[in-house]
């Protein structure tokens, strides 16, 4: 958990851990909330399914994702297999969305998410 | 532009450079954190060879996948019959939002559909500069890389987005283009991956544009040149993985796994366009992640005026020979060999850069 943690900071987004995370996502009235199917421990890929969650994620400003403690799995390969069992469509985020493109200078925000803020079952 | 005038543009070298440093420390660093990478990278290019061998049996399988899918499935045996069935689909007088692809670059697609009378719209940030630009991509994964911010800013202007910064160009470049995306009628991507054994294609990026575009408009056109094709969905996986390690960005901040939408037209383009017929065949195996390119030397001096028409650099040199056209350029490589040493999939650039000369010389079209 604590190196998940430590990938998904570095990957710009904002994590809460959080005893019952589905309460917690409740405070995030004005954002677009996930539930992740899958989420691998080493990348911080974390899978998600459905048609009209891909559309609504990718346009809202502030992304917020709930992961459960069971939905943790080593690898990326085994995040992906978990997710693909459970809905026909699958999509992943690790990040907001971003961009280098001038100068080379990075920017979050591009075009998809401005904030992704990951919500952690844990203490 | 012409050569010298590229040796002598520092703004290029300086671009170069700075991607080169950039994505050079995320690529060490993805290599070191990540020690599967490499083992993925042989999967990869042994699967990607064995497919090589027979497209056609290939193709047919993602093809009655795709379709089982509900995606209309079409086949382009080069660079006009593939302009043509996508200029069907989409027609004219559309608003078309076009995701990064290297294979309508190869089909120059953007200005064949203008022509059409469609409104045409690049979508990743680097690409839009360069169209607004009317220039051509520098680099596969940083096209604008030899723009500074002032140029960026001024080219920017051009659909109204006037910027203190790049952050404020951002978002204001995503304001406009929000809007586009939601009026759009179709969305055309390229396609990082295809399984073969589900149909489900795999496309990376940073920005979101791709998602956007593959999941906004009501009809949706993949183009697939037909080396992307992987035997299932694991190697599909492994692919897009080890292409973005290599391109610097790990992992990459979206992972978009397209099927057709339920109220989605979708449509499928495979293109071959000189691939199953060349003698260049190790090419195939390429991710197309663009560190040959950072790393040769002839590049880092002339940018992607050394190269073919669509790609720059070592890989341009074979990628133009597989697609038909063989490059006079090839006697200024040094082959020094750094291209093959960088690359993920070993591919031995000098050795087909040989072999293209040997066959100039032999066709006295020196």
């Amino acid at each position: 958990m604590e190196r998940l943690v430590r990938i998904l900071k570095k990957n710009g987004v904002d994590v809460v851990l959080s005893k019952n995370p589905e309460v917690t996502a409740l405070e995030f009235r004005n954002a677009h909330v996930s539930h992740a199917l899958s989420v691998a421990e080493d990348t911080g890929i974390i899978f998600m399914g459905g048609e009209k969650d891909r559309r609504q994620s990718a346009l809202s400003d502030h992304h917020v994702v709930v992961v459960r403690r069971d939905v943790i799995l080593s690898d990326t390969v085994s995040a992906f297999l978990k997710a693909r069992n459970e809905a026909r469509i699958i999509f992943a985020s690790n990040t907001p969305s971003k961009t280098a493109d001038i100068e080379g200078t990075l920017i979050y925000g591009m075009h998809g998410a401005i904030r992704l803020t990951v919500i952690l079952e844990g203490e | 532009m012409e050569l010298y005038s590229v040796v002598k543009n520092s703004l290029i070298r300086e671009g170069i450079r700075r991607t080169r440093e950039n994505l050079g420390r995320s690529v060490r660093d993805n290599l070191a954190n990540h020690s599967y990478l490499r083992s993925y990278s042989e999967e990869v290019k042994r699967a990607k060879l064995e497919v090589a061998e027979n497209y056609e049996y290939w193709i047919g399988r993602a093809t009655e996948k795709l379709e089982s899918n509900g995606a209309r499935v079409y086949f382009a045996k080069d660079h006009s019959e593939a302009r043509k069935t996508v200029g069907r689909l989409v027609g004219s007088g559309k608003t078309v939002v076009k995701g990064k692809s290297m294979i309508s670059e190869e089909l120059e697609l953007r200005e064949y559909l203008e022509k059409l009378g469609n409104e045409v719209w690049e979508t990743d940030l680097g690409e839009l500069i360069i169209q607004l630009a009317d220039d051509r991509p520098m680099h596969v994964i940083a096209p604008a890389l030899h723009y500074t911010k002032e140029e960026a800013a001024k080219i920017l202007k051009k659909i109204g987005v006037d910027g203190r910064d790049p952050e404020d160009l951002v978002r204001k470049v995503r304001k406009v283009m929000r809007e586009i995306f939601l009026r759009a009628d179709v969305g055309i991507s390229g396609c990082n991956a295809i399984s073969a054994e589900t149909g489900r294609i795999f496309l990376v990026e940073n920005e979101g544009n791709i998602r956007l575009s593959t999941s906004l408009p009501e009809t949706c056109i993949a183009l697939i040149s037909i080396d992307k094709i992987l035997p299932d969905d694991i190697l599909a996986l492994k692919a897009i993985l080890v292409q973005s390690a290599f391109l610097g960005t790990y992992p990459p901040s979206y992972i978009n796994v397209n099927l057709p939408l339920a109220d989605q037209e979708f449509h499928a383009v495979f293109v071959d366009n000189g691939r199953s017929k060349t003698e260049f065949r190790e090419q195939l195996s390429c991710v197309k992640c663009g560190r040959c390119q950072l790393e040769c030397p002839v590049f880092q001096l002339a940018g992607n005026v050394w190269g073919g028409r669509v790609y720059g650099g070592p890989m341009g040199m074979v990628w133009s020979a597989v697609l038909g056209e063989l490059r006079n350029e090839v006697f200024m490589c040094t082959l020094c060999g750094k291209c093959r040493e960088v690359c993920p999939m070993e591919i031995d650039m000098p050795e087909m850069i040989r072999k293209i000369r040997k066959i100039l010389l032999e066709l006295n079209q020196v």
